[in-house]
């Protein structure tokens, strides 16, 4: 029997390989052209497709717009216009699209109205398909309420400079509060990763002084088994709780979550300071465990203030005379492969080329976790004792000479 | 089959046939669930006529439209392709004379009109039912079928004119599927009917009446001259007059999504020219457009290889004997003769003779060229000895050009046209908003590309690739000589490859 699909729909199917070519190759004006001949697939009814014609259109159609550069935003939203009819299943969709697209053009009063009305939308059945949609445009549409919120907080503050008021601003700043409040209140309930919405639902909060519901929100967000392991979660709560001046028992309980969720964090080193200062043994015994993790990473490779924090720590255990074991524990599962990985002669000349106070800190720790003869802090000495200026290199030099037999301990 | 059942409620044999294909006591109207299996156009007929003889219904229809039957519909495509033909350069004689009487022909032999009885009337009474009283109730139809018969002796048969002027409003005879009289019931009728009509048919017809005209068109022109545009056939339903209402399934019917297939377009031509019970076409002779020895020219030119290759493909003809008038001329219904695809048979020569020139083996070919390509530095004056893979890539940049243009023409392709369809009534609203949105959006991003508009129709030639001498780049090889290629026995020119085929034949020489 004959071929199996027809001409039509071969040739339509061709004409989308020529669209995405294009679109691949930033040749917009060609797939601008392929797209006006794909167009009339609409009016052909392709239900059994996983995307149909409609979508596809809506879809290249919103990228062409988007990079020709002859078309603008007026054309732009009568295009969306006409999408919006074409499929009631994704009705919401679009909406919720063509929002982000103005926010990304700065037209946030489009943004707004486009999200009020669509929230208005009621279609039988489709309204509780599209549940999840009509969620995210109350969200959003909560979110540019805390944003005028916020436009008119300043304009406030300036007027109060002047020694003006004014009643209506006020006014206004107080619905908007309570339309945002509202809608994100309503959104980060519901589990997910909210991030953007909690801070301005926190802002919110702050600022009217219910201190008390925001770390209840915050609390919720960082430990609700039900929400996503979101380590921002935990960054959050953190500063919040450093705000209010939260004794340091919460602080570390929270970031030693942190700790636990993400090593790298870039909060780690204030995490080793708090821990350091502390009296409690086992809380400086936790700092070093959280400054060695952090620098197992790639990216902490040349953080100068990581190894600061861990040379000092060192040095002052080496000082004491105490707690040498600890080193020990720590070092065990990173002897191995440290060396390799941080002490190697290409790093010590790469490092003393390039940051000397970072040669500096690491040939420290080298000297001392690898003995003097170890190659880094062999060559980063030797170089740095050849310049008469820089005394401190004779320092350290002395004083890993003067301790150089703890490797052994160390590493036995 | 006979109903002998007795009557649950009456206790009568006494059956009749409902609207809907049940058996109903006649004596006490009781309905039975008994169904005829065999749906056969016998009984949708039968309905049908039930439903016309129940006579025009008041009803008020806003647009008013003719009953129109298929076959009129297909006759008015008939009638604008064969115009098209003729604007080709197809003499007359195929419109008015020869296409109009095939057509003619088969509607009588189908039984569709032109003849005394057409399929409507000759209902096969069922057995056990009284036909009497149906038969009796309907009244004289304004059949358009008898105006047909009628006006055999008109001047133009293919006119619109004599459809026109018979029917007024339309009445509930039209069936709710489908705005021509007898949509459904065409549509339903044995698909595997190879004679239905159908818009492929229409070609066959076409290129039935070219054939017997001998008219230098192959059936690959036809057909290509058809996804061009230069013959309707895509939308062709446009032309139809503004009263001839198209919906429902007359959508299956006259509107295609796929181009003809030269199998089916050929095959179907075939199966019509033995149904309509023709004789012997006229004969090809060597001077005819079709003959192998005329379309080998055409097709050496456009591939554009020597002229001198022309000898060959007609000492090829002649020796396989495929270039008499009995092997290629058209007999309808002969089982035992072959039937001839013109084209592809004058392609086939000139792939045997680069064959036995070149052996194609990917190797021979190279080197002979590689020999010419010699003498052709060392000797200037004479002409040019041909350089197969000089050929090669000329042609095959050529082809490559083209195909690519092709493709984004398929690609291209715009299917829909102004004249919106529907299947019903109810989905006409939807329709027409989808199409205004359609054009809505075309127009945006129309202007976004530069100019909206839609491809422009190549003009009409039998030629798809021209050479030219004229140019100087060289790239034209109809002058070029053959003769680095062969050699001379007994005072015939011959080749001086030996081999043949997969080179496991030897040639047979020459006796």
């Amino acid at each position: 029997s004959h071929k199996h699909k027809l001409d039509f729909r071969k040739s339509k199917d061709l004409c989308l390989s020529y669209i995405q070519d294009a679109m691949l190759q930033n040749q917009w004006k060609r797939a601008a052209e392929f797209l006006t001949f794909y167009i009339e697939s609409l009016e052909k009814d392709f239900s059994t497709e996983y995307m149909g014609p409609s979508e596809m259109i809506w879809r290249m159609g919103t990228e062409i717009l988007c990079h020709c550069s002859q078309s603008n935003m007026k054309e732009f939203n009568s295009f969306i216009e006409q999408m919006k009819t074409l499929g009631v299943k994704r009705y919401l969709k679009v909406c919720l699209e063509h929002a982000f697209h103005l926010l990304c053009n700065g037209r946030t009063d489009e943004a707004y109205q486009s999200l009020s009305l669509a929230e208005s939308w009621r279609f039988g059945e489709q309204t509780t398909a599209q549940d999840k949609e009509l969620k995210l445009i109350q969200a959003y549409r909560g979110l540019l309420d805390y944003y005028n919120w916020s436009k008119q907080k300043q304009v406030l503050l300036e007027y109060d400079k002047d020694g003006f008021e004014d009643l209506s601003v006020e006014q206004e700043m107080h619905n908007s509060f309570r339309k945002a409040a509202v809608s994100l209140k309503e959104i980060i309930q519901i589990p997910g990763v909210w991030d953007l919405f909690v801070q301005c639902y926190v802002d919110l909060l702050e600022f009217y002084g219910d201190h008390e519901e925001a770390r209840q929100v915050l609390s919720e967000y960082a430990y609700n088994s039900k929400f996503p392991a979101n380590p921002n979660a935990h960054v959050y709560l953190y500063q919040f709780l450093k705000r209010h001046g939260e004794p340091k028992k919460s602080l570390i309980s929270v970031l030693k979550i942190l700790h636990d969720i993400v090593p790298c964090h870039e909060l780690m080193i204030d995490f080793h300071a708090m821990l350091q200062k502390s009296k409690k043994r086992k809380r400086r015994r936790l700092g070093l465990e959280v400054i060695f993790a952090a620098l197992d990473y790639a990216g902490w490779k040349e953080n100068v203030k990581a190894w600061n924090c861990l040379a000092r720590q060192v040095k002052q255990i080496i000082i004491s005379e105490k707690h040498l074991e600890w080193i020990k524990q720590e070092w065990n599962s990173r002897k191995d492969w440290w060396p390799t990985f941080h002490f190697s002669r290409y790093l010590a000349k790469r490092n003393w080329q390039e940051n000397e106070s970072l040669a500096y800190e690491k040939a420290l720790v080298a000297g001392i976790l690898l003995g003097k003869d170890c190659k880094y802090f062999k060559y980063v000495s030797h170089q740095g004792c050849k310049d008469q200026k820089k005394k401190k290199f004779r320092t350290l030099k002395k004083f890993v000479n003067k301790h150089s037999s703890v490797y052994l301990k160390i590493s036995g | 089959e006979d109903y002998h059942e007795r009557c649950v409620q009456c206790s009568e044999v006494n059956w009749g046939l409902t609207d809907g294909g049940r058996f109903y006591c006649r004596t006490c109207h009781n309905v039975t669930e008994r169904t005829r299996e065999v749906v056969n156009s016998a009984i949708t007929l039968n309905t049908r006529i039930q439903t016309i003889s129940k006579g025009l219904r008041k009803q008020e229809k806003s647009d008013e439209g003719w009953e129109w039957y298929v076959c009129e519909g297909f006759q008015f495509v008939l009638r604008k392709q064969a115009e098209a033909l003729e604007a080709l350069g197809v003499c007359p004689q195929m419109k008015d004379e020869i296409l109009c009487n095939f057509w003619r022909r088969y509607l009588q032999k189908s039984q569709q009109a032109y003849c005394n009885r057409p399929a409507g009337e000759s209902i096969k009474v069922l057995s056990g039912c009284e036909s009497s009283t149906d038969m009796d109730s309907e009244p004289e139809r304004p059949s358009l079928l008898h105006l047909l018969s009628l006006s055999e002796s008109d001047g133009d048969p293919l006119t619109d004119c004599s459809f026109g002027s018979s029917t007024g409003k339309v009445s509930e005879s039209t069936s709710a599927c489908s705005g021509s009289v007898d949509g459904s019931l065409h549509f339903m009728k044995n698909q595997k009917d190879k004679l239905r009509m159908s818009m492929p048919m229409t070609l066959s017809f076409c290129y039935m009446a070219l054939l017997w005209l001998r008219e230098s068109m192959t059936l690959s022109d036809l057909l290509r001259f058809v996804v061009e545009g230069h013959i309707p056939y895509l939308n062709v339903f446009q032309c139809f007059p503004e009263k001839m209402k198209l919906y429902g399934l007359d959508l299956k019917i006259f509107c295609v999504e796929s181009w003809p297939v030269y199998e089916e377009v050929y095959d179907k031509m075939l199966h019509l020219a033995a149904f309509l019970e023709l004789p012997r076409f006229p004969d090809i002779t060597d001077s005819c457009f079709l003959h192998p020895d005329m379309l080998c020219m055409k097709y050496l030119m456009e591939a554009n290889l020597p002229d001198e290759l022309h000898n060959w493909t007609c000492r090829v003809v002649k020796k396989i004997h495929i270039g008499e008038a009995d092997f290629l001329t058209f007999v309808p219904g002969n089982k035992s003769t072959r039937k001839v695809k013109y084209d592809v048979l004058a392609a086939a020569v000139i792939v045997v003779v680069l064959k036995l020139l070149f052996l194609l083996d990917d190797n021979y070919e190279w080197l002979l060229s590689d020999f010419a390509e010699e003498r052709n530095k060392n000797n200037k004056e004479d002409g040019p000895y041909f350089e197969f893979k000089k050929w090669y890539k000329v042609i095959k940049n050529s082809l490559d050009v083209e195909q690519k243009k092709m493709d984004e023409e398929k690609a291209k392709c715009l299917w829909r046209c102004e004249k919106p369809l529907f299947y019903s009534a109810k989905k006409k609203s939807k329709v027409l908003k989808r199409r205004q949105i359609v054009v809505n959006l075309q127009h945006q991003f129309g202007k976004l590309s530069g100019s909206w508009q839609p491809a422009e129709k190549p003009n009409p030639s039998s030629f798809q690739l021209n050479w030219s001498e004229d140019n100087t780049d060289g790239s034209c090889f109809h002058g070029h000589s053959l003769k680095g290629i062969l050699q001379e026995k007994c005072g015939l020119l011959t080749v001086m490859n030996p081999d043949y085929w997969l080179c496991t034949v030897k040639l047979c020489t020459e006796k």
